[in-house]
């Protein structure tokens, strides 16, 4: 009776009272001869109470909570793949669970060392198609960050419950490139230019991204 | 057969005092359900019913069969009579029945077999549905109708003389031993190995760390298989054609069906039959439990028969918890008296128990509720609370002998070693020492939701975008609670506290106490001993003018009964829940559903008696918003309302 009223009490809290928001930063800095360092932030501190309710539980809404351990675990597995990945060097993480954010870190050689790395990923989780995030060309000084906006996305996001949904409500995305050299030119209007023209900061709502009303894509061509 | 327990629903909640269902309830029924359609019918009329949503779904229904049907009761079920539900256990067989009073028994026949489709024989004065006879049955006569479902018990069965009886094989129990040893042996067949190419250090996790790893990662030269784009590898194909064929029964299956089948028609017609002299209303207990004035009404006997035939009818291993259940049910029974009333709707429990267990639920209640705790709370603010008083000491005290009473009944286990371990239980524990620091009183109120300030970390960028994390603030919407709990001797706590200060997990904060508690939660903890009252919250606010004789506390005296005359007790105000409920991050149907139903819920209570005789008491009260004319309308109101 007591663990049923506490688990009653717990769901209250998470359903109805505390609020859920969340950022991620993708920040990579690319130097004149490829090579550069990457670091994801995912930050789900102005979450914290409602984290905090959904840990002491073992299922919200239909879905299984992950202990800190299997979080622990997976950003482990994540680093130690990254350290056997190819041209992939200083690889830095942490798992804050008072604040809940986690970040990881790592040098590259070239950009393709990412996007192969993501690919292996993404095979690994049985998905198709190719994951190709950056692309950079040495001798034309173009950088690119793809994003091809796949409409089943905002098909499966909306066969989301609306209380799932909101958790996507006040979540944005932040990317941050910077470079050795200034920015000449840039394709995604959304995104702001640095003082010093050296780097280039964009924050899209999630929902944004989901519903393709915004993308992250951007052709960049730097002062040569 | 479905489509009939949906009627029987409707009969049940609708169904004259010249038929009298009840006499068709035999004596010894272990569970007796009653619908009383008279009373039912005088808070809500069969037109109303009919156009209620209940109504408008079913009409239909019966008018595929009948096109002249414009009323339920065109099904031929007299709604104004009692139906009943009662549940019968045997030795061999528990039988579940449903007594329905037929209005019109020519309607009835055309509604029952255009449900089922199938022809209609009689035999003798009964009616029933033509072809191969298969439990449950269903047989009527002109004035009722009765739905039987046996239920074999396979444990009974299987003993050796009544396997010979009835031509069964005894089939070998389910043994957890032999079969954990049967598949420990076994080998697989086939193992398929995927190799593992990828050679990994293993890393030593600390978690909240940073974890640097400056050195540059060697690797070799390796050949990495990709999956091209329109590569087919993960594509499945499933035959969704398929279709499962069920395994050809059994002999022993084929006989015990038989065998489910005539008893449950043999009873049915000994139900029909039944000419009230030896039937439910002869039971002197049922008769003292029961009351005819209550809409509703739930009467379970002696629940120790009931526990063994629903634990051995579970199979094999389940029979340990068979003999334990049936051991602790003993002369346990139980009875639900419900009352729909203008303004709210009241059920009325009773539980009886044996001499012994009785004597044991008197020594384990043998606490009243600390009166004090009255003086912190204002049910202006409180939106609920819950409140129980067990007397610890006594408590403690008696867990061993239950376990000494009923473990060794328990056939697998060793009754020397349920004895060494229920001794050890009381060697190791001073019962009265622990009664004194925890007495075993305790009240919990939620007082609302308040806004409180957060801090939580974010990112301030300069002008080149670099980043560095700051902490900011935001209101947050926090749950207010009270938990109190009495004590006679709070040294053991005090030092506690000493020593949690000491090592910075508690901190002083002038009289009350902020923890550092070892388990994340999602709001601060207060602490703070006062008269021999431990309290925890987590509004500072409170803790504060608890310390400092300030809180403003209001109580009516039906509240203070409730609380300081029940065992157990606890009530919850939905409406002052909806006016401080945040609703701001809900989608507009969310907010509109669940204001609604918070706003159209009202209040529940429920407090329990102590335990007077071998009885004990307990009454569940929901008072209904007003606007409804009765509890009944009230529920139909409520639904047909509700927001889509």
């Amino acid at each position: 009776m007591r663990n049923f009223t506490v688990r009653i009490f717990l769901i209250l809290l998470i359903s109805v009272v505390f609020t859920s928001c969340f950022e991620i930063i993708e920040e990579v800095t690319l130097h004149e001869n490829g090579s550069g360092k990457i670091l994801l932030t995912f930050n789900a501190s102005q979450s914290k109470s409602k984290l905090a309710s959904v840990m002491l539980l073992d299922s919200v809404q239909g879905y299984k909570v992950p202990s800190k351990a299997a979080i622990t675990e997976e950003v482990t597995y994540l680093v130690k793949e990254l350290k056997k990945a190819n041209g992939i060097s200083n690889v830095t993480y942490t798992v804050d669970y008072d604040s809940y954010i986690i970040t990881l870190g790592c040098n590259f050689k070239q950009v393709d060392n990412i996007n192969s790395f993501s690919q292996s990923l993404w095979d690994k989780q049985r998905m198709k198609g190719t994951f190709k995030s950056y692309d950079f060309n040495l001798a034309s000084k173009l950088f690119k960050r793809h994003f091809a906006y796949a409409p089943k996305l905002k098909k499966d996001f909306n066969t989301l419950k609306s209380a799932d949904k909101a958790v996507f409500n006040n979540a944005t995305y932040t990317v941050i490139y910077r470079f050795d050299t200034e920015v000449s030119t840039y394709s995604n209007q959304q995104a702001k230019l640095s003082k010093s023209k050296k780097a280039m900061m964009m924050r899209l709502p999630i929902t944004h991204i989901i519903n393709g009303e915004s993308s992250i894509e951007n052709t960049i061509q730097l002062t040569k | 057969m479905k489509k009939f327990l949906l009627c029987a629903l409707l009969g049940a909640t609708f169904s004259m005092q010249s038929q009298n269902t009840i006499e068709k309830v035999p004596q010894n029924a272990n569970a007796v359900v009653s619908a009383n359609g008279e009373n039912l019918l005088e808070l809500m009329s069969v037109v109303e019913l009919d156009e209620s949503l209940l109504g408008k779904s079913l009409i239909p229904m019966i008018q595929r069969f009948s096109e002249t049907s414009t009323s339920l009761a065109d099904a031929g079920i007299n709604l104004n009579a009692s139906t009943q539900y009662f549940m019968q256990v045997t030795d061999s067989i528990t039988y579940h029945v449903v007594i329905l009073p037929v209005s019109n028994s020519d309607k009835l026949e055309v509604f029952f077999a255009g449900m089922e489709g199938s022809e209609i024989v009689q035999e003798q004065e009964f009616h029933t549905f033509g072809g191969e006879q298969t439990a449950p049955v269903m047989l009527w006569t002109k004035e009722y109708v009765a739905f039987v479902n046996g239920v074999l018990n396979n444990d009974y069965l299987n003993k050796e003389e009544v396997a010979a009886r009835y031509g069964l094989e005894v089939e070998e129990p389910f043994s957890l031993e032999a079969w954990l040893a049967e598949n420990a042996e076994k080998e697989p067949e086939e193992t398929t190995v995927y190799p593992d190419d990828t050679e990994v250090e293993e890393v030593e996790i600390e978690s909240v760390e940073d974890v640097e790893v400056a050195e540059e990662v060697v690797i070799e030269e390796e050949v990495i298989e990709t999956i091209p784009q329109d590569s087919t590898a993960y594509d499945y194909e499933y035959d969704y054609d398929y279709e499962y064929e069920p395994a050809e029964p059994s002999e022993n299956d084929k006989i015990k069906k038989q065998l489910a089948a005539a008893w449950s028609f043999a009873k049915a017609k000994e139900y029909l039959r039944a000419d009230g002299k030896s039937s439910i209303l002869k039971n002197k207990e049922y008769r003292k439990q029961i009351d005819d004035k209550a809409e509703l009404s739930l009467y379970m006997a002696d629940m120790s028969a009931m526990m063994e035939a629903f634990f051995s009818g579970l199979s094999g291993y389940a029979n340990l918890d068979a003999t334990m259940m049936s051991d602790m049910y003993k002369e346990f029974s139980l009875s639900n008296n419900f009352y729909i009333n203008d303004k709210d709707i009241t059920v009325k429990m009773t539980s009886n128990f044996s001499d012994e267990m009785a004597d044991m639920y008197k020594k384990i209640y043998d606490r009243k509720l600390n009166s004090d705790f009255l003086n912190y709370i204002n049910e202006d603010k409180a939106i609920g609370y819950m409140a129980f008083a067990i007397n610890t000491e006594e408590t403690l005290k008696v867990y061993p002998k239950l376990l000494t009473k009923y473990m060794p009944n328990v056939p697998q286990l060793d009754t020397e070693v349920v004895d060494i371990f229920a001794d050890l239980f009381s060697l190791l524990l001073d019962e009265e020492a622990i009664g004194d620091v925890v007495k075993g009183d305790a009240l919990f109120v939620f007082n609302g939701i308040y806004e409180e300030e957060v801090t939580y970390t974010t990112y301030d960028y300069d002008e080149d975008f670099n980043y560095v994390e700051v902490t900011d603030t935001k209101m947050e919407k926090v749950p207010d609670f009270l938990v109190m709990a009495s004590s006679d001797d709070t040294s053991l706590l005090n030092r506690l506290i000493a020593y949690g200060v000491e090592k910075h997990v508690i901190e002083n904060m002038g009289g009350y106490y902020e923890i550092d508690t070892p388990v994340d939660v999602p709001f601060n903890v207060y602490l703070t001993i006062k008269n021999g009252i431990i309290f925890m919250g987590n509004s500072s606010e409170s803790m504060s003018q608890i310390t400092s004789g300030n809180f403003v506390a209001k109580v009516s005296d039906a509240h203070k009964d409730m609380l300081t005359k029940s065992k157990f007790s606890a009530y919850f105000n939905a409406d002052r829940m909806s006016q401080e409920l945040p609703v701001e991050d809900m989608s507009i149907g969310e907010m509109k559903m669940v204001l609604y139903l918070l706003e159209n819920f009202g209040e529940l209570s429920l407090e329990t008696s102590k335990v007077k005789g071998n009885r004990m008491e307990g009454t569940y009260k929901w008072t209904i918003p007003a606007g409804h004319e009765n509890g009944l309308k009230y529920f139909f109101d409520v639904i047909q309302n509700m927001p889509r």
